[in-house]
């Protein structure tokens, strides 16, 4: 122990005094875990990967994973000319639909039984709001001027195709249903989406050339791929799934692709910062040992990997490098340091994203781990291999530059103020990579991440049905300025309550004889009565009534029973909002005051989207106060601790300034890198004041190991070809870079500024100081450097 | 569907002497002599005014649904047709907008019917304001399959793609040319449905002075 560089003067609990007496037995338990870790990592189940995008999403408002969109294609060169190619997606999506079954939903209603319905029950779907209008449109004279103006509109070459059915409604009624309470619309309504619902409830793309269906199955979506491939492929058709449950299978597949790569990009990228700064390779194995280990630990024992946690665990391998520090005698404590970086994500247990919350706690410990890795295992495993790193040298005396430090801190918290409003934002719904099957469903059908769900509640299908009609009522109130269809079979359908005032609002208008008298006046002018039949006899009938048990048991039943969960309790009534994402969705309530909740991608983005900017700065202030919580308390010196969190918020606005030429995007994907920036710019702060307060070299090898291992990180992210991991990677290469600056050109300046003035005389001053302690090198090898404090 | 990449090659070639002299079947001969005759008259119009004969065939009515009106159409885009009198109605094809409304009301009315999101729709618009568009018969046969009908008379049939939504809605439009003049006499739209709608035009005048145009298309608000 004689060459050891540590002085023996630890306190009587002290982490290196642990390492030093017990070197062979930590090294041996080290390595027992090693390889339980490992067996259990390579063993069965081995590593559990998932692929789950929806992570900051609350789990009411993710998208169900269970209810996979198919889009069936025409490949190019299997397109004919000379005969109708929808066909063969129309017999390819019936054979798929026989093949899976009750595994197949209809994405609409059976077209010819909807229009019965409709043309049965027009007059009653009239909401009573409108029945004064209906009464003068079916007096003598309306009617008359209205087959006259039909007359007129019929000379129109275009009349055919204007979208008017004049046999299902020639007095033009359904008017009076737009205006009073929105339109009643399904999926497949022509006048909505640019595609047609087909006889079986699919939907045809308006080109012909794409039909999208609709499955509720919880099969692996890859096994459920191949099932249906081979009924397509046998029409010369190309199916492929969309949808969360199949791009969680995506995302899975990729990231294990993607995991050997990042793991050896990450680590070289270390080793190389490493072995420039310790300068001999075996301390810079043993602490990749140990970065590993600690991540086999939390492979085995945290979550299951997904796209939102491994870039947090590339950036906990970078910032847990500050914990070897020791090994060059530059921060012999680290508590501080520790303290200010495993807190720096607690803020975002306090955010609505599970991920987040999740990992707030997950980087506290998965830094607790690393650093007592490095500061136990690593000193312990050097000892045994009878390697010991040089201290550092060559330091240079920080002098305190008052106006640089006003002039950066200004410069960044104005670049900051500038950038956020400038800043696109990057919502939680966005997917990572949208695929070409995505993208058309979305261009020729329908956008699957603007459908959010309400769902009615009832003690049966028919109490539910009426639940869900009540509330349907009030979602198409939305429509058309913040949805564009409610697609609920609640439209159809009416409460008792509701269907007997209608009932003797309607008997009072006599409309049996309306109808004769507008019979008679159709035939008057030409007009073949007949043809109109289906509308006078459904609107003479007022005993055919809309009730939700009429509606289950008729032809529509099977495209209700669609929309019903849980045994018929509960109906999931789909809004389709626009794509504005810029407005939140309104609240509604209900008729007896509860509210009526939305839930989905949709609405918890816009609902994130409303108070990212406040929340953004209650997790910064967060950061800061921990942070300098943990300098205060190392310190004893509030200057100090103020100072840094100036240093700190400087980076991160600073971050977001340059985000702005950058093209970036700000949204809740990017709260960890801007918040572990800040934690990053605090410790360097820290360091730099330590320096200046007692007077004392301050090494450049401090900045290299710990700010350029947090840029590595950053830039093995930014070499992956994930654009949500290239935004978190290239914030954090550019606020580590950004983070050292202000920790050394802010923090001491603002410190003097802030109060504390002359240096502090060393050997007198006992009161502990921030993690950055740098010793005077010694003026040989072999000499042991002043060292002020001690493991706590 | 034949493609459009594909169909306007095929098209263009067709115009052109040199492959011509290849052998083109008797069909495409024919559709090359159409638009050539066709071309000759379009390619002048800046604006055309015409008298406009419109008759309905549906099964709605007893008899067919006659009417008497005027035609109008100004370079680039804009095609009116207006019934006669105010218990009449006017068709206003301007660029993308398609308008069908009452002539008492106005083009304003709330209670217009606006086509512009129907597909069905607007291939009929376009297929209409372009037979008098001057060009090259290029724009007029894009997305459609034209066909020659055998019989006598200048005419031409153009069907929607195959494949196409617009199938479901329209059969045929059909066009029957002026064997001198080349201006077109006669419109037949066939209906998926089996209306049929029959527009003969007579007494075409071709580039008007503005002020007419202007002073016709002054009338459409009430």
């Amino acid at each position: 122990m004689a060459n050891s560089p540590v002085p023996d003067e630890a306190g009587p609990v002290s982490l290196r005094r642990l390492a030093h007496a017990f070197p062979r037995a930590i090294a041996t338990v080290w390595l027992a875990a090693i390889v339980v870790l490992l067996a259990r990592l390579l063993g069965d189940p081995g590593l559990e990967v998932s692929g789950q995008r929806q992570g900051l999403l609350p789990v009411d408002d993710r998208a169900p994973e269970d209810e996979p969109l198919l889009l069936l294609t025409l490949a190019e060169d299997t397109l004919d000319p000379n005969r109708e190619n929808s066909d063969r997606l129309r017999a390819a999506a019936a054979a798929i639909a026989e093949r899976l079954g009750p595994r197949r939903a209809p994405l609409g209603p059976p077209a010819a039984e909807l229009t019965a319905w409709l043309d049965a029950h027009a007059l009653y779907l009239l909401p009573v709001e409108a029945h004064d209008a209906l009464k003068q449109r079916l007096d003598d004279a309306a009617m008359a001027r209205a087959i006259d103006e039909l007359q007129a509109r019929l000379s129109s070459p275009i009349y055919g195709v204007s979208g008017e059915e004049p046999r299902r409604d020639p007095l033009r009624l359904q008017e009076l249903a737009q205006a009073h309470a929105g339109r009643l619309t399904h999926l497949g309504n022509i006048e909505d989406m640019p595609a047609e619902l087909t006889a079986a409830g699919d939907l045809l793309a308006l080109d012909g050339q794409a039909l999208l269906m609709k499955l509720r199955t919880d099969d692996e979506p890859d096994a459920l791929h191949k099932e249906i491939d081979a009924v397509a492929q046998g029409h010369g058709v190309e199916a492929t799934l969309v949808g969360p449950g199949p791009q969680r299978h995506r995302e899975q597949v990729a990231l294990r692709q993607r995991s050997s790569r990042l793991l050896s990009v990450g680590l070289a990228g270390l080793v190389l910062v490493l072995s420039l700064a310790l300068r001999s390779i075996r301390p810079v194995l043993a602490i990749v040992a140990a970065l590993l280990s600690a991540l086999a630990g939390l492979l085995v024992f945290g979550p299951a990997l997904d796209p939102l946690g491994a870039p947090m665990l590339v950036l906990l391998l970078g910032f847990g490098c500050e914990g070897a520090m020791h090994l060059s005698r530059i921060s012999p404590r680290g508590w501080p340091a520790a303290a200010v970086l495993g807190t720096a994500l607690l803020p975002l247990s306090l955010s609505p994203y599970p991920t987040w919350q999740q990992w707030s706690i997950q980087w506290l410990v998965g830094l607790a781990v690393i650093v007592l890795l490095l500061r136990v295992v690593v000193p312990a495993a050097l000892i045994l291999l009878r390697s010991i790193p040089s201290p550092a040298r060559r330091g240079f005396r920080l002098r305190p530059l008052r106006p640089l430090a006003v002039l950066m801190t200004v410069a960044a918290l104005a670049g900051g103020a500038w950038a956020v409003p400038r800043l696109p934002f990057a919502a939680i719904d966005e997917p990572g990579a949208e695929t070409d099957a995505a993208k058309q469903v979305r261009e020729d059908f329908f956008d699957p991440r603007l459908v959010v769900r309400a769902r009615s509640h009832g003690d049966g299908d028919a109490d539910t049905l009426e639940r869900a009609a009540e509330h349907a009522r009030r979602l198409a109130t939305l429509v058309p300025v913040d949805a564009a269809r409610v697609d609920s079979p609640g439209r159809l359908v009416l409460p008792p309550g509701e269907l007997n005032s209608r009932k003797q609002s309607l008997v009072q208008m006599k409309l049996a004889e309306r109808m004769e008298v507008l019979r008679e006046q159709l035939t008057a002018r030409g007009f073949r009565a007949d043809a109109f039949g289906e509308f006078l006899r459904g609107a003479a009938d007022l005993d055919e009534l809309p009730t939700p048990r009429a509606a289950l048991d008729g032809p529509l039943g099977a495209w209700i029973d669609g929309y019903l969960q849980d045994d018929g309790k509960t109906l999931v009534t789909r809004v389709h909002l626009h794509p504005d994402s810029g407005t939140a969705v309104p609240r509604l309530e209900g008729d007896d005051g509860d509210q009526l909740v939305l839930a989905g991608p949709a609405v918890a983005a816009r609902r994130d989207r409303q108070g990212f900017a406040d929340w953004l700065g209650i997790y910064v202030a967060g950061q800061l106060w921990l942070g300098a919580l943990a300098v205060w308390l190392s310190t004893r010196r509030l200057a100090a601790a103020l100072a840094c969190g100036v240093a700190s918020l400087a980076a991160q606005t600073g971050v977001l300034a340059i985000m702005v030429p950058m093209g970036a995007s700000l949204g809740p994907t990017l709260l960890p890198a801007l918040l572990l920036v800040g934690a990053a710019a605090m410790v360097a702060g820290a360091r730099a004041c330590r320096a200046v307060t007692h007077d004392e070299r301050f090494y450049a090898k401090g900045v290299l190991m710990s700010g350029l291992c947090q840029a590595v990180a950053g830039l093995t992210l930014l070499a992956t070809d994930d654009p949500q991991w290239n935004a978190v990677g290239a914030v954090v290469a550019v606020g580590a870079v950004l983070a050292s600056g202000a920790g050394l050109f802010i923090a001491p300046g603002m410190m003097r500024i802030f109060g504390s003035q002359a240096p502090a005389p060393a050997p007198t001053d006992r009161a502990p100081e921030s993690s950055a302690q740098p010793p005077e090198p010694p003026a040989e090898p072999g000499d042991e450097p002043p060292t002020p404090e001690d493991d706590a | 569907m034949i493609g459009r990449r594909p169909l306007l090659l095929g098209l263009s070639a067709l115009a052109l002497p040199r492959i011509a002299l290849a052998g083109p079947s008797a069909q495409e001969r024919k559709l090359a002599n159409r638009l050539e005759l066709w071309g000759n008259y379009a390619r002048r119009t800046r604006n055309l005014m015409a008298r406009l004969g419109t008759r309905r065939e549906t099964s709605l009515l007893e008899e067919p649904l006659l009417s008497t009106g005027t035609l109008v159409f100004r370079a680039p885009d804009l095609l009116v047709l207006r019934e006669d009198g105010r218990q009449g109605s006017t068709t206003l094809i301007d660029g993308a907008s398609i308008r069908l409304f009452l002539n008492g009301a106005g083009q304003h009315d709330p209670a217009a019917i606006d086509a512009d999101q129907r597909p069905a729709a607007r291939w009929l618009a376009q297929r209409l304001v372009r037979l008098f568009a001057p060009g090259d018969g290029t724009a007029l046969l894009e997305e459609t399959r034209p066909n020659v009908p055998k019989g006598r008379g200048y005419r031409l049939e153009l069907l929607p793609p195959r494949g196409s939504t617009t199938r479901r809605q329209i059969r045929s439009l059909g066009v029957q040319f002026d064997p001198v003049a080349g201006s077109i006499t006669q419109i037949t739209i066939a209906e998926a449905q089996g209306d049929r709608v029959v527009m003969s035009l007579s007494d075409t005048r071709q580039n008007l002075p503005d002020e007419d145009i202007d002073a016709f298309l002054a009338q459409l608000d009430p």
